[in-house]
């Protein structure tokens, strides 16, 4: 089997305002203890303080649990238990956005991540760029750590199309996709006649190569969106990270940047986009993620993961899946 | 922009032959190859003032853009993380306490508006809210609060005969002062943060843009900010140190560079240096040559500057968005 493209490994990241992670005590984990001598199943384990008790043993997991013998004290006298063979703990917060966070996506795929407000889409995205540093666990963009980039190197392989982008002087079209190329030029470097041309039929392919010197204050939000697709697009990048591309769009524009999107799919950029939309989700992705709590609750295709089981409890709302012509349609009642 | 180029290399070579030597108005080369004095007059004299007019312009047009850009906002200038504020509180204390020695002035000045900007970063970095551009401005704002105060301090304990008028003309800035050796001093200062600065004016277009657009541009926002910043703040400090304060050049020429040349920085940025040394040139000419006793430099930049300034905020094209 290939290596994955972009592969996060029991990812973990909070917005903390301070304090030393390294002081941390883990908070949840899975043991497996040897069979012969207790479960035959692994444990879920959640700590409190610096210990945690095992399920339906009455032992106890110390605050940094590895393989060993578990302990427990009855009245007053210490006395061994089962062994643990195996231990995956997840050093995290209550506070954490992601809690060990783990998937994989392969080249020329396209995954979208879907989840309730703050489930930490957004985050998992800045932490693919590599503008977010995990906290626990790696993220490892085609078979190096993402940090382990230099600047450049990585702005060839991958670029973000954020979800709004305050532009706060009136440039160009042309102008504003052209700072796309900036990852392709030396620090002191201007664009030149090849940039331009690129530039120029990255505009063209969106849609807005009309006059590529008007301003882009006469854009509309639709046309905006596809402008810093432009700008993506000159950045000629292996993957692209995009943050709920279709938000605030009407149905035309959500179906054109679908289609284009699925084009560049076909030309073998590799997507992985944030969405509140199941229908773009369904139409565009080969694999979802629907995320709960700072974990993939479920990763699939389309049909496994857009479940009306799955979605109710996700969103804690009613839904219900329906298929009209093989597409899947949500309903809420 | 050629035109804009010849135009300031025409009143360049005119400021030199412009005075009130021997007469008001126009030096003729006639003069100029009969007349020793005169000859000695232009280059020792009007050479380094035209010198140090062009430098301080170009300085403060490019800082200005250079800090509207990477603040995202069109109505900041180089004064604004405390620079301008600790360099004139630097040669308040100078002119008190060191003697009023010039050099010891200047030094003090260039010293006190780096402290300016190192205290606005450090206090930035303290603050508990907001992002690295709000911190970075409240910062500068209180820092340069507290130098303004200290400045208050000094000219109320200064000797209102002998120092008082001397840090008013300071703060009011001029180049009356200026002579080679002084420019020659900042000249290696100044050219390093224009070449700077200059150099990556097509890079300074990315700075204006959110931090995780920068990065995913493969750039690094914080540090090329710092560079940038730290470009502009260096040759600013150093032309204030000879100049004293000259307002308004900052903020209104990056405008009126945008409006002729286009937002990008690529041909708005030379252009905002031109347009700098242009205005300022301008200034000196007039302010020399209108009255015998020379009114500072600060005074009427700063007249022409805000009603400039007036005229081009209300007009009709203007737009800022924010």
């Amino acid at each position: 089997m290939k290596d994955p493209l972009l592969a996060f490994n029991e990812v973990t990241f909070g917005y903390h305002q301070s304090g030393n992670r390294k002081e941390e005590s883990w908070r949840e984990g899975i043991i497996e203890i040897d069979p012969e001598q207790g479960r035959s199943e692994p444990a879920v384990v959640r700590s409190k303080g610096s210990r945690a008790v095992v399920p339906k043993t009455g032992f106890t997991v110390s605050k940094s649990p590895g393989p060993g013998a578990l302990e427990q004290t009855v009245a007053g006298q210490k006395r061994s238990g089962p062994v643990v063979t195996s231990v995956q703990c997840v050093h995290s917060r209550e506070s954490d956005v992601l809690r060990g966070l783990s998937f994989s996506i392969f080249s020329g795929s396209a995954t979208a991540v879907l989840g309730p407000n703050g489930v930490g889409k957004t985050t998992l995205l800045f932490l693919a760029l590599g503008w977010l540093k995990a906290q626990g666990g790696e993220v490892v963009l085609a078979g190096r750590p993402v940090h382990t980039y230099g600047q450049s190197e990585r702005g060839r392989l991958m670029s973000l199309v954020p979800q709004r982008e305050h532009i706060p002087f009136e440039y160009s079209l042309l102008e504003y996709v052209l700072l796309g190329r900036a990852p392709h030029l030396r620090p002191l470097e201007m664009p030149g006649e090849e940039d331009r041309r690129i530039a120029l039929d990255s505009l063209k392919r969106v849609g807005l190569g009309e006059k590529p010197t008007r301003s882009i204050n006469r854009l509309s939000s639709g046309e905006r969106q596809l402008l810093l697709l432009a700008r993506s697009l000159v950045q000629r990048p292996r993957l692209l990270l995009l943050d709920e591309p279709t938000s605030h769009l009407d149905v035309g524009n959500k179906k054109r940047i679908v289609d284009l999107l699925k084009g560049m799919q076909s030309e073998g950029i590799t997507l992985l986009f944030t969405t509140h939309d199941p229908q773009v989700a369904a139409s565009l992705a080969d694999q979802l993620l629907l995320m709960r709590r700072g974990v993939v609750a479920k990763a699939g295709a389309p049909e496994e993961v857009l479940t009306t089981d799955l979605l109710t409890e996700t969103y804690g709302v009613e839904v219900r899946v329906v298929k009209v012509d093989g597409e899947i349609v949500i309903l809420w009642t | 922009m050629l035109r804009m180029a010849l135009l300031f290399l025409c009143v360049a070579a005119l400021s030199l032959f412009l005075g009130r030597y021997p007469t008001t108005g126009f030096l003729s080369p006639a003069m100029l190859a009969r007349d020793e004095l005169a000859r000695t007059l232009l280059l020792n004299l009007r050479l380094p003032r035209v010198l140090t007019a062009i430098l301080l312009g170009t300085c403060l047009g490019s800082s200005g853009m250079v800090f509207q850009m990477i603040f995202a906002n069109p109505l900041v200038e180089p004064g604004f993380l405390g620079v301008s504020q600790g360099a004139a509180f630097g040669a308040g204390l100078g002119i008190i306490f060191l003697g009023n020695n010039s050099w010891l002035v200047q030094a003090c000045a260039a010293l006190f508006a780096f402290a300016g900007l190192l205290l606005s970063y450090l206090l930035a970095h303290r603050i508990r809210f907001g992002g690295w551009i709000l911190r970075l401005v409240l910062a500068g704002i209180s820092i340069s609060a507290l130098f303004s105060a200290g400045v208050g301090i000094l000219k109320y304990i200064a000797d209102p005969l002998g120092q008082l008028p001397e840090i008013t003309f300071w703060l009011l800035g001029g180049l009356w002062s200026v002579n080679w050796s002084r420019v020659l001093a900042i000249l290696p200062v100044v050219l390093a943060g224009l070449g700077v600065i200059f150099g990556r004016r097509w890079r300074l277009n990315l700075l204006a843009l959110s931090d995780e657009t920068v990065h995913s541009l493969g750039a690094k926002p914080g540090r090329e900010r710092i560079l940038l910043l730290a470009a502009a703040v260096a040759s600013t400090a150093a032309v204030i140190s000879v100049c004293g304060v000259v307002g308004w050049i900052g903020l209104i020429v990056p405008h009126v560079s945008r409006r002729l040349f286009g937002v990008d920085t690529r041909f708005s940025l030379p252009g905002s240096m031109l347009i700098g040394a242009l205005f300022t040139l301008l200034c000196d000419d007039c302010v020399r040559v209108a009255m015998a006793a020379e009114i500072p430099l600060g005074i009427l930049t700063s007249l022409i500057g805000a009603a400039f300034f007036l005229v081009l905020m209300t007009s009709k094209g203007m737009k800022v968005q924010r």
